[in-house]
């Protein structure tokens, strides 16, 4: 009986030594001052720490200073489950035991956390291109009353329009899908509807890890497509540049949807970004401190793209970038 | 409160995770990858059948199910086929990321409206206090949050025993003795590969329900959930091992739930402390350190004061 006391008690005794520390930590936050302004805490959560979602992450700060004034109106704390899923709901925890006062979420599997746990406390998502899917509502207008944000939806339509703009005679389009990312097979499958009203049919091939994004590329460019035109997911963002050599080689154009495609060698993008929808995010947040009701503010997209053509990457293709095209895009890398 | 009865639940969950970890890396001494895949297996079987309008607890053991095939075939892989451990835990890890996406049909399931054992605890609660929130002191508790914790509680009780109770009984006793002596068990005319697999698929059956319950605390499935999961379960399972200082059976079982439950709790703290997020994982690791080292330190500091036990 001693024995197992003795054995156990070091164990139990850390365990209770850690709960009263979170005991305490999450004490009763005491009544608002009256008389002064609330100061609204804003808590950031995100899933990874990735190049887009610091995007988002730094345009929702944007936003938000946009219409109100950091340190003054509200305070802004970021966390990061750092990819481990099982700490999402600890995560969204830590911010209710602050006291956040509106919670803003990064990513689908960041939001449904968010959402299971949180029933009053205004929600705002970005970075999640299917809210609908994740159970945030049953339509755009039709949402919980306490969650609202802006759909990241890639501008199909715009770079479909770029690639018939600039060949023609194109018929077949290439692009790789990662399926265990829902948002790149939603993306996907939103990308072959809008091409088909485009007269473009897709040749699509799965990717599962970063170092099959080059040899997927290979296995796409043999079904000759007359360009590729890559959806958007964490992964290909990272491994663009894979997919842009053997392209090149081939001498096959590649179009994207991020501004950072454009960089990594696309020869057209219509960027409707990351940063940009984190912006409008940023921008709902502020509404809502100024006090509008979130069930009343609709998800919404974001409008209009970025045009940004990669002359050295087009000539590369065989491309000739026009000049109506030049005038018109908001930035040309020679 | 929310955070620290939340923090706890999860610790709980996942300690089924420990404990199917425990089964296959300490009982076994056999490298199980496959817990990435069972876990998400667990959740993704769970989750269907959920939505399908299957009644929770059998949902549940749905998931639970599912890990323990999923672990049977590791267990056949290796020893019908003769390939190596770790290889035909990565085989079974890797075929089964696939299998995941095609029983969810896609990447990912909502269990918002669905009833889970999550609403099922609500349900109760309502019931039984017929109040939303009860309040202790200054804190305020979510009854929903309080019942999904009782709930786990008494779930990790039932299958602590459970399994300790087994592992006593004469296949019980041979499947550990399998893992200590195979030559021995094979002269004794004990079928080793037979149990390896009976161990294998009920070590991530564990794994499976404890899938399946996440799925259903978190109100979602993913297919990315198990990443990583190897690698926490195992350190669990050593923190836990640290603590009570021994080998023996019952305390083996209680510290791998103690572990998890320790471990889950000091991520929770790191991140109420408000620390920069990058730091998160540094932090984490500095904690798993502390938990290794701490017990020695303990035991050189009692050796220090001078009373000596036999």
């Amino acid at each position: 009986m001693w024995e197992a006391v003795r054995r156990l008690s070091l164990g139990a005794l850390l365990i209770a030594a850690v709960s009263l520390v979170l005991l305490l930590s999450d004490r009763g936050r005491g009544p608002q001052r009256s008389g002064t302004r609330k100061i609204w805490k804003v808590h950031i959560l995100e899933l990874v720490s990735a190049v887009d979602s610091e995007d988002t992450e730094r345009g929702m700060r944007e936003g938000l200073a946009s219409r109100l004034s950091e340190g003054r109106d509200y305070t802004v704390t970021v966390r990061n489950a750092q990819g481990d899923m099982p700490t999402l709901s600890s995560l969204v925890d830590a911010a209710v035991s602050e006291g956040a006062d509106l919670i803003m979420t990064l990513s689908t599997p960041t939001l449904q956390a968010a959402v299971q746990r949180v029933k009053t406390t205004p929600i705002v998502f970005s970075f999640s291109s299917n809210p609908i899917g994740a159970g945030a509502g049953s339509s755009y207008d039709d949402h919980l009353p306490n969650v609202t944000g802006v759909p990241t939806m890639s501008a199909y339509d715009d770079v479909m329009g770029l690639i018939r703009e600039l060949m023609p005679q194109a018929h077949r389009l290439g692009t790789l899908v990662v399926p265990s990312e829902v948002n790149s097979v939603f993306n996907t499958k939103i990308a072959v509807d809008v091409g088909a009203r485009h007269g473009f049919e897709f040749s699509i091939l799965p990717v599962n890890t970063s170092s099959d994004v080059g040899d997927a590329t290979l296995a796409l460019l043999a079904q000759h497509p007359d360009a590729i035109c890559q959806v958007g997911s964490n992964l290909t963002i990272a491994g663009f540049a894979s997919i842009v050599r053997p392209s090149q080689q081939a001498h096959v154009p590649v179009f994207g949807f991020l501004s950072s495609d454009a960089k990594n060698g696309a020869v057209a993008v219509a960027a409707r970004d990351y940063h940009e929808s984190g912006r409008e995010a940023g921008v709902l947040a502020a509404r809502i401190i100024q006090g509008e009701s979130p069930a009343a503010i609709p998800f919404h997209e974001v409008q209009g793209a970025r045009v940004i053509v990669n002359v050295g990457a087009a000539r590369l293709a065989g491309i000739e970038i026009p000049d109506a095209l030049r005038r018109r895009a908001a930035q040309v890398l020679e | 409160m929310s955070l620290l009865v939340g923090a706890w639940t999860v610790g709980l969950i996942l300690s089924l995770l420990a404990l199917g970890v425990f089964i296959s890396f300490r009982v076994f001494k056999f490298p199980d990858i496959t817990t990435e895949g069972s876990i998400t297996v667990g959740a993704a079987t769970a989750a269907v059948l959920l939505v399908k309008g299957v009644p929770a607890p059998l949902a549940t053991i749905a998931g639970a199910v599912a890990g323990a095939i999923a672990g049977a075939l590791t267990g056949v892989l290796h020893t019908k086929f003769g390939i190596n451990g770790l290889l035909s835990g990565i085989i079974v890890m890797t075929a089964l990321y696939s299998v995941n996406l095609r029983i969810m049909g896609q990447s990912n399931i909502p269990l918002l409206n669905v009833p889970t054992l999550a609403t099922d605890a609500e349900h109760l609660g309502r019931a039984l206090f017929g109040v939303e929130s009860i309040a202790i002191l200054s804190w305020s508790l979510a009854v929903r949050d309080a019942l999904t914790l009782l709930l786990s509680v008494v779930t990790i009780v039932l299958i602590g025993t459970s399994l300790y109770l087994f592992l006593r009984t004469h296949l019980g006793t041979a499947m550990r003795s399998t893992g200590d002596n195979d030559q021995m068990m094979r002269a004794l005319g004990v079928n080793v590969g037979n149990m390896l697999i009976l161990g294998l698929a009920l070590a991530n059956g564990l794994v499976g329900l404890s899938g399946a319950l996440l799925a259903q605390y978190q109100g979602f499935a993913d297919v990315q959930m198990g990443i990583g999961m190897v690698v926490w379960g195992l350190a669990s399972v050593i923190i836990g091992e640290a603590l009570v200082g021994t080998q023996q059976l019952g305390y083996v079982v209680v510290a791998a739930v103690m572990g998890s439950v320790l471990f889950r709790l000091l991520v929770a703290v790191a991140l109420r402390a408000g620390l920069s997020p990058n730091d998160l994982k540094l932090i984490t690791a500095g904690f798993v350190f502390a938990a290794l080292v701490l017990p020695n330190a303990v035991k050189g500091l009692r050796s220090a004061g001078g009373r000596q036990h036999a």
